[in-house]
């Protein structure tokens, strides 16, 4: 068995992925009150966002800024996916998106939501699926899945979530009106940063 | 294993943190909750992929087309090569679809507006909502007009359509206890329609039998970029070509026109006197068509310029009133009289007339909108349609022809669901003023049997004759193909409820309370449309060949079916008791949701095309499932010169005098005692008397300061309707139309002109019109006419997208032509007037 140390960490990493791939669908109460209850002593970037979190009576200018950069209608001001940065056509339904759809395919999952498999919020909870599952081998003390997993995690970062992210969340953090969604771009940056860095050295 | 995203809801993911201790930590031992993804099995793969039958509705020649699928993908379009009106050929915009329905700025889910005012300058701040949410605020909005008695101040506003239009625009409006349903058809092309109508009685387009032809006069219509069957056309023209002589009657070098043997870049609004001096010169050359048309009792050619003749002289076959129109109207009209007013040499006039005569009867005049849809233009349509009838090209090999018969049925009828609430609500004077002594909208000879689409935003702007609450439009942008736009800007301001039903949201939807994503006809939607072309008609499907993306439902079906449904809750069934008799003409189920109704009400209207027990002509299927995969039915061949003297005229014959039209004037007149003379005043036309029945020419009426530059407005080849602007392609490859430059917008100027304006190509400036003003970029260009201005129609978006708008919700990419159009009508057919109608000033900026 992993090291107790090694799993929380682990966790951690998971429950971030998951945290900020629910930060990227349209915001309502929920998304608040998990923001408002999240517990701020499992790490900076929880406590980061829930400090940014805005009150219940801002959900509308929330929505509407979430609207105006993700959803449209009209222009998206950031738009949320992978194959607008890395195809250049400006739509939805390229190739990245197509080789999304085998690797997500390859896991035994599609994707269950109206939305382009490469939308940031699914490849965000990809990941975190990739982790629960890495987490599952070594609670089995399966080292072989263990690696495979965390191998399979950094080749999903670098063939398609971490190149785009960057230009991704510069976007949102130019265009975002409020607060909220200028911060949460800061943090997902940062955070698949050093998180690929990390995956690359171990 | 893992739960589908279907369960998780925020709330169980905010009751899993609980459980751990108010974070979204989900446990070490417990399995991730997933919302985006469902378990899938390798089957999921489609080893190859596979060409689905749907149809095109990029512009009006609604091509039956297959789509390649590829796991759930759209990658490729081409024709269905089972039309035999467009085979296997496809136009360059067919392939921009796929930008379309995969463009990341579609509408995807229903939207709300937060911000109350509304205004050009007005960000509406929409914010995403349920479809129950939308729903429910739509069925309250029209209750509350049913509970006051105020049905007819309900409006449905409707553009582009597919055959199953009939479900929302005619029947929800009906059952609601409204009028107002109001079409786009008179910013189409009602004009051309005039012509054939009052000749030969058919109120629609024609098709042309051009591989047996051997010679084509083109009035304003560009068959290579525009119009109709353009798909056709394009795979074809070379092999007419071989055979027949093209000449272009336009003020710009189209791209037909550079393919053509001749140009006649005619003075704008003067094609009615180039129309009436070939005829003349056709006449007095002895060139019309005996068989059809007739001859002098002795064999004696009398028409000679300025003589008139005994119309006993004359026996007519299968026409009627030649010796009368040449007497009122053609004696005069010599073709040196009309060089002076088209600006073109009276030897080419003549060459033309002659070529063309000597053609017949294998010889097409082709009427487009240009020469039309003009304040004056009915005369014109007239005119240039009735040069078929003298060299017997109608209905004839080598000619023009109607469409073929075709057995699709009508939706069951809505009369017994009309309670006392609808039966009044209809009742009401229209909100377009279509009938009144000023706006005749003759369409197949009734008054006020057309729309003046246009005039609906005076209609709601002026309150006149009510006000209107509570609008929905779908697959239309008013805002910006409607000429002198902004006043539709101010119209959709100040109706209190609206509701716009698009895939991309538009000017339009600007300024909407509730957005409704529509699925992409192309590619997600159950639907049908007739075409012809090729000497065949063919009923093509639009077809769900993928899943689409996003939250988005059918405009004509699912949504009124879920909007009856909403309004059943409120205790009004009516809607939806009459959507219940759409029955699955298979099994004789009667549809229970929107997905079925969508189905079944296809499959009842095409029913006598699939089903081998109700046979009735052309393809043969053996069942529904045969039709669907085929994806379209075509009529038998075409019956030739069937028509000859029954056609459905006052005379039944082909009337250059027309009877029928004299009719619809009168009973017009009648109905607001007056005279025709003063409905011809009412409606800006300088005849009097007799030369009311018969083509002739009429003085263009423009805007604008004489000095100015006559504005010619036309069509992209790029335009899928006005909706491909936002398409990647559309940008790049706009310099394939002729003089024009990719990712900007020109306007062409003749370097005559440009250099007394000391004007240079590449230049910023601005066209102001008495109405309005736009800016663009100068371009100079020999295919202008001197004296013209010529700009294509499809940019100047401020809100479509990222790519149609230079930026978005303020600076268009280039100007809408609309801006500078002014709203003036061709009244007889209710059409808006696009051409020949303003002269602007160019300034530099
Ligand atoms: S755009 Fe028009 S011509 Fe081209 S494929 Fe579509 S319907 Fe046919």
């Amino acid at each position: 068995m992993e090291s107790k140390e090694f799993l929380s960490r682990e966790e951690h990493r998971r429950d971030t992925y998951k945290l900020l791939s629910e930060c990227y669908y349209s915001p309502d109460e929920g998304l608040l009150n998990t923001l408002r209850e999240s517990d701020t002593s499992r790490g900076s970037l929880y406590s980061e966002i829930s400090k940014n979190s805005p009150t219940t009576n801002n959900v509308e200018s929330l929505k509407i800024d979430y609207a105006k950069l993700f959803l449209g209608p009209y222009k998206l001001l950031a738009p949320p996916y992978g194959s607008v940065y890395l195809e250049n056509a400006r739509r939805v339904m390229g190739d990245s998106t197509m080789d999304i759809w085998y690797t997500y395919a390859e896991e035994g999952l599609r994707v269950d939501l109206k939305e382009a498999p490469d939308h940031i919020a699914i490849e965000l909870e990809f990941m975190c699926f990739l982790i629960s599952k890495e987490i599952e081998a070594a609670l089995n003390s399966d080292s072989i899945n263990t690696t495979r997993y965390l191998r399979k995690q950094k080749d999903f970062l670098e063939n398609h979530l971490a190149i785009w992210v960057l230009e991704f969340t510069d976007t949102v953090e130019a265009n975002a009106e409020t607060e909220f969604y200028k911060h949460l771009a800061r943090l997902t940056r940062s955070f698949i940063k050093k998180d690929l860095k990390r995956l690359s050295e171990s | 294993m893992y739960k589908s995203s279907k369960e998780l809801t925020r709330r169980n993911l905010l009751k899993n943190a609980a459980v751990v201790g108010a974070t979204v930590t989900l446990g070490t031992t417990l399995k991730p909750v997933l919302r985006a993804f469902a378990r899938t099995g390798r089957a999921d793969y489609e080893v190859q992929g596979e060409w689905r039958p749907t149809t095109c509705q990029g512009c009006t020649s609604w091509c039956s087309k297959q789509v390649y699928v590829v796991d759930g993908r759209a990658i490729k379009v081409r024709g269905n090569p089972n039309s035999k009106v467009n085979g296997a050929a496809s136009c360059p915009r067919a392939h921009m679809s796929l930008q379309q329905v995969y463009d990341p700025d579609r509408v995807k889910s229903p939207m709300r507006r937060t911000n109350p005012k509304k205004g050009r300058n007005e960000d509406p701040k929409f914010v995403p909502i349920t479809w129950d949410e939308a729903l429910n605020t739509i069925a309250d909005k029209i209750m509350e007009l049913r509970k006051n008695n105020e049905t007819h101040k309900y409006l449905l506003l409707r553009g582009r359509y597919s055959y199953m239009r009939d479900i929302i625009y005619s029947r929800m409006t009906k059952i609601i206890g409204s009028p107002n349903n109001i079409s786009h058809s008179a910013i189409c092309a009602e004009a051309e329609k005039f012509g054939p109508y009052y000749t030969e009685g058919e109120w629609t387009y024609r098709q042309y039998d051009i591989l047996n032809t051997r010679y084509i006069i083109l009035w304003g219509a560009d068959p290579l970029a525009a119009n109709r069957q353009v798909s056709y056309y394009m795979s074809r023209w070379g092999d007419a070509l071989d055979r027949a002589q093209v000449a272009v009657v336009d003020p710009r070098l189209s791209a037909t026109a550079a393919k053509a043997s001749e140009w006649l870049p005619v003075k704008p609004g003067e094609d009615g006197a180039l129309a009436c001096a070939m005829a003349h010169e056709i006449l007095v050359q002895g060139l019309w068509n005996r068989d059809f048309v007739g001859d002098f009792i002795d064999g004696t050619n009398r028409f000679a310029a300025g003589k008139t003749i005994s119309e006993s002289d004359f026996e007519e076959k299968y026409t009627y009133g030649l010796v009368k129109w040449w007497n009122i109207e053609l004696k005069d009209k010599t073709p040196e009289w009309a060089a002076a007013k088209t600006g073109l040499p009276a030897e080419q006039i003549r060459r033309v007339a002659i070529g063309y005569g000597k053609a017949g009867p294998h010889a097409i005049s082709w009427v487009a909108r240009g020469p039309v849809m003009q304040v004056r233009g009915a005369y014109a349509s007239l005119a240039c349609h009735a040069l078929n009838g003298l060299i017997g090209s109608v209905d004839n090999v080598g000619g023009t022809l109607k469409a073929n018969k075709e057995y699709t049925q009508s939706f069951p009828s809505e009369k017994k669901f009309l309670d006392e609430i609808a039966q009044a609500g209809i009742k009401h004077k229209k909100i377009d003023h279509r009938g009144r002594l000023e706006f005749p909208a003759l369409n197949a000879g009734k008054s006020g049997g057309g729309v003046v689409t246009n005039n609906a935003a005076d209609g709601i702007l002026n309150e006149d004759p009510n006000e209107i609450r509570v609008a929905i439009g779908y697959m239309n942008n008013f805002a910006f193909s409607c000429t002198q736009s902004e006043r539709w800007f101010k119209a959709l301001s100040k109706i209190p409820f609206s509701v716009h039903i698009t895939t991309n949201a538009s000017e339009t939807t600007w300024f909407a309370d509730i957005v409704l994503p529509s699925n992409h006809h192309m590619f997600e939607k159950w639907g049908y449309v007739k075409s012809f072309a090729n000497g065949y008609r063919h009923v093509t499907m639009n077809q769900p060949v993928i899943k689409p993306l996003w939250d988005v439902r059918t405009d004509e079906t699912e949504i009124p079916w879920l909007i009856a449904e909403k309004l059943a809750e409120r205790g009004f069934d009516n809607l939806l008791r009459h959507y219940r008799e759409y029955k699955d003409p298979e099994t004789g189920k009667i549809p229970t949701n929107e997905k079925e109704f969508a189905l079944y009400a296809l499959k009842h209207a095409t029913h006598k095309l699939w089903d081998p027990a109700e046979y009735q002509g052309g393809d043969k299927f053996n069942g529904w499932e045969d039709f669907r995969k085929t994806g379209v039915w075509n009529s038998d061949p075409y019956p030739f010169r069937k028509r000859w003297g029954s056609m459905k005229t006052k005379t039944k014959q082909f009337e250059f005098y027309s009877e029928t039209l004299k009719e619809a004037l009168a009973k017009h007149a009648e109905k607001h005692a007056k005279s025709i003379d003063d409905v011809l005043a009412a409606c800006n036309y300088e005849a009097r008397g007799e030369k009311a029945f018969v083509p002739h020419y009429e003085e263009p009426y423009m805007y604008g300061n004489k000095d100015g530059l006559v504005f010619v407005d036309y069509k992209s080849r790029l335009n899928r309707e006005g909706r491909s602007a936002n398409c990647l392609w559309y940008q790049e490859l706009k310099d394939h139309d002729p003089g024009d430059e990719a990712w900007d917008d020109v306007a062409k100027i003749n370097p005559v002109d440009a250099a007394r304006l000391g004007v240079k190509t590449g230049d910023r400036i601005r066209l102001l019109s008495p109405t309005g003003e736009l800016e663009c970029t100068a371009k100079l260009w020999e295919g202008t006419r001197p004296g013209t201005i010529a700009k294509c129609y499809g940019q100047g978006h401020w809100a479509y997208g990222e790519i149609a708008a230079s930026e978005f919700g303020k600076v268009p990419r280039g100007g809408n032509n609309n801006d500078i159009i002014p709203a003036d009508y061709e009244r007889l057919s209710g059409s808006s007037a696009f051409f020949g109608v303003v002269r602007v000033k160019i300034v530099k900026v």
